[in-house]
């Protein structure tokens, strides 16, 4: 089915790359139900496995809600688990994604990021993951086809280290990483092998040491378990950048666990963006930087853990800021989007903040252009010039 | 090639989508294979495909990667350099993937476009139907063996000889994993008919601008939209773009029974003064379902486009 091209480079989706990290992690159970765009993982997935070039147990769910119950359970019996979603399919199994976490199964998932109904719209919009944000998954981002490869094989590497035991859910665009066919390096097996140990458990369910998994209790306990997990999630910052210092050495990719920098070192001013606006970005600071605007782009690559330090090395002392959202707060402290409030609150304690401006871009999946960037670029620098924003939201591109 | 190459397949969901597919994955492979960068894409709202439905493909080729950065994440390329038309009858047009109702199969090529029709006419006798453009281009037309499922040898045989983005060879190279016989793709350079197409030119049917798009103060709060009224075709949708043959209603053996009226999936039969039926075309998908269901078999079924008109 792979078909090599050129280099050990295939032609494949973000969604067919995401279903060759499962082969090559070699997952034990699929739990799937369609939804577009990851229906294009589980065809994948279920291609592979009816070619005879990978064993797993696929299943297909009722409905999200039982598809995420399945990887919950197979993974808290010992299972290398997959599950995935999209947009309101994501909602719909928002009880067992939070169970996953709390039950500390190390599920991987991929969301093909999709608006929430309604209007019914296919096109990439950030809010299905950003609803699920508080409750221990790990959130990363891709790109391109590459680099959800890359996160899948991660995902599972910082899920299962016994330091973390949460889940981790790789997310990607809709259309524009999930089914673009982009070049992509496929590992080989060996490779895999060396960076990925096999999943071991925490806990086993059997007949010579019974547990009771998920009772019920009140107060007496539940603080606790929190407890247990706002420190797992403080490990987890140190555990992901040791996977990708190990996954660098091997791949050769994936050297940055948190961010990418695009011209960030002599910049006056920074724009900050998540997924694949990135590729846009790029070619609107390379014009800017050619008409001799100083402006660097970054692409926070993991939401949670939030990399409230590796930003403010690279923010604060900064002329100004514009976080580009594609997503939405309604009624958020300032009316803007859900990054532009963590930016803002993580920058707020220090002396050198710099003042910031917050972009809604790319709602519904409207792509966000080379043209758009470069207005999200003047409205930047004439903050700097002003040296305050002359208002925090500003909505790009919509017909108002 | 200092710029991004944007090459669109033209086809209709199910018949030809996987040969949609094909034409753009074939060349965005040769592309790799020569050093080239390359990505290739359907058109996001036209999958899950449905069938008959009009549909496109895409490639971007570049020499380098950083003029494409820009040209990745979209729903279609801005600017078409090649075009593949797999059926002939989506000169009729074709839908976008917005709203913005049916438009132009010509409508985002470049000067200097080339386009590639997969049909046994010759360019200007199928010039008759293509839209106007409003820039230059080259139409070629190649057979390509069947009218709407074309092997996909001839028409990148016809790239090879008449376009430069990728190398013939790298296309021979590419072809050769699937196709033993690369006979089709070798003798289109012979058998492919051109001709200089200057803007303005073609006797199909016109489309305007695209429509204005109301404004968030101008639309209807809480997602909805108004209807269309009993009786009444939306303007904005006509379903007619999906027809590769159409029924043809023969008053003569006619009992005016109004099956067809009533079996209608796409409400497309209007029924004269006299109690005749006949269809209309802005809206008939050509399904054939009147044609099934008529008891008294006046109703015929033909290509909606011969040789010669």
């Amino acid at each position: 089915m792979l078909k090599q091209v050129h280099g050990g480079r295939a032609l494949i989706t973000g969604c067919v790359a995401v279903a060759h990290a499962i082969r090559l992690a070699d997952v034990d159970v699929i739990a799937a139900y369609p939804i577009r765009p990851y229906t294009g993982v589980m065809n994948a997935v279920a291609q592979m496995i009816a070619d005879g070039e990978f064993d797993a147990e696929y299943i297909v769910a009722d409905s999200e809600h039982s598809q995420f119950e399945i990887g919950k359970h197979a993974s808290l019996v010992g299972a290398r688990a997959f599950v995935g979603s999209s947009g309101v399919g994501w909602a719909y199994a928002a009880e067992p994604i939070v169970i996953t976490a709390t039950n500390r199964a190390p599920v991987v998932a991929l969301v093909g990021n999709r608006a929430l109904d309604d209007p019914g719209a296919f096109g990439t919009e950030h809010n299905e993951t950003l609803m699920t944000r508080d409750i221990g998954w790990m959130f990363s981002w891709a790109a391109d086809a590459q680099e959800a490869l890359d996160l899948t094989l991660l995902a599972y590497r910082i899920s299962e280290d016994p330091e973390v035991m949460l889940p981790g859910a790789v997310c990607a665009d809709g259309s524009f990483v999930t089914h673009i066919k982009y070049p992509v390096e496929v590992p080989s097996q060996e490779q895999v092998e060396k960076f990925l140990p096999p999943y071991q458990p925490m806990h086993v369910l059997h007949p010579d040491r019974p547990i009771t998994v998920a009772p019920q209790c009140n107060d007496e306990y539940v603080f606790e378990t929190r407890r247990q997990m706002d420190e797992a999630a403080r490990r987890e910052p140190e555990i992901i950048a040791r996977a990708h210092e190990e996954f660098s050495q091997i791949f050769g990719r994936q050297r940055d666990p948190f961010l990418e920098r695009y011209m960030t070192e002599d910049a006056d001013v920074m724009l900050v963006g998540i997924g694949s606006m990135a590729l846009a970005a790029r070619a609107a600071v390379r014009a800017l930087r050619g008409a001799g605007r100083k402006v660097g782009f970054i692409r926070v690559k993991r939401f949670r853990p939030f990399p409230a330090d590796q930003l403010k090395e690279l923010l604060l002392g900064k002329e100004a800021v514009g976080v580009i959202d594609i997503d939405f707060s309604f009624g958020s402290p300032l009316h803007g989007g859900v990054l532009y409030h963590e930016i803002r609150s993580a920058l707020y304690d220090e002396e050198d903040r710099p003042p910031t401006v917050n972009f809604i871009a790319g709602l519904g999946g409207r792509p966000v252009t080379v043209g758009s960037l470069m207005e999200m670029s003047d409205v930047t620098f004439k903050t700097a010039e002003a040296g305050r924003p002359e208002k925090n939201v500003h909505w790009i591109d919509v017909r108002e | 090639m200092d710029r991004v190459i944007s090459i669109e397949a033209n086809g209709r969901g199910v018949t030809s989508d996987t040969i949609c597919r094909e034409l753009v994955d074939t060349i965005a492979t040769a592309a790799l294979r020569e050093g080239k960068v390359a990505i290739s894409y359907m058109r996001y709202g036209d999958d899950p495909v449905r069938v008959g439905i009009p549909m496109k493909a895409f490639a971007n080729v570049s020499s380098e990667w950083e003029p494409m950065e820009g040209e990745v994440a979209r729903y279609n390329p801005e600017n078409i350099d090649v075009s593949f038309i797999l059926d002939a009858t989506l000169a009729k047009g074709i839908e976008s993937w917005a709203h913005m109702g049916r438009r132009s199969v010509l409508e985002k090529i470049t000067s200097g476009a080339l386009v590639i029709a997969n049909t046994a006419m010759a360019p200007a006798e199928y010039l008759k139907y293509l839209p106007k453009t409003d820039v230059d281009y080259t139409l070629v037309t190649v057979d390509g063996g069947d009218i709407q499922r074309p092997s996909v040898l001839p028409l990148l045989g016809a790239l090879a000889a008449e376009s430069p983005v990728v190398s013939e060879e790298a296309l021979r190279e590419a072809l050769s994993d699937k196709y033993s016989n690369l006979g089709g793709f070798v003798e289109a350079a012979a058998k492919l008919k051109k001709m200089k197409v200057r803007k303005g030119a073609g006797g199909g049917p016109a489309f305007g601008p695209p429509p204005r798009l109301p404004s968030a103060s101008e639309m209807p709060i809480a997602v909805v939209v108004p209807a269309v009224p009993a009786g009444g075709r939306n303007p904005h949708f006509k379903t007619g773009s999906s027809r590769t043959h159409r029924p043809i209603f023969k008053h003569d053996s006619c009992v005016r029974c109004r099956t067809c009226w009533i079996f209608c999936p796409d409400g497309a039969v209007d029924i004269d003064d006299d109690g005749y039926p006949d269809a209309d075309f802005d809206y008939c998908s050509g399904c054939g379902i009147c044609v099934e269901m008529c008891p008294v078999d006046a109703i015929e079924s033909q290509l909606e486009m011969r040789e010669g008109g």
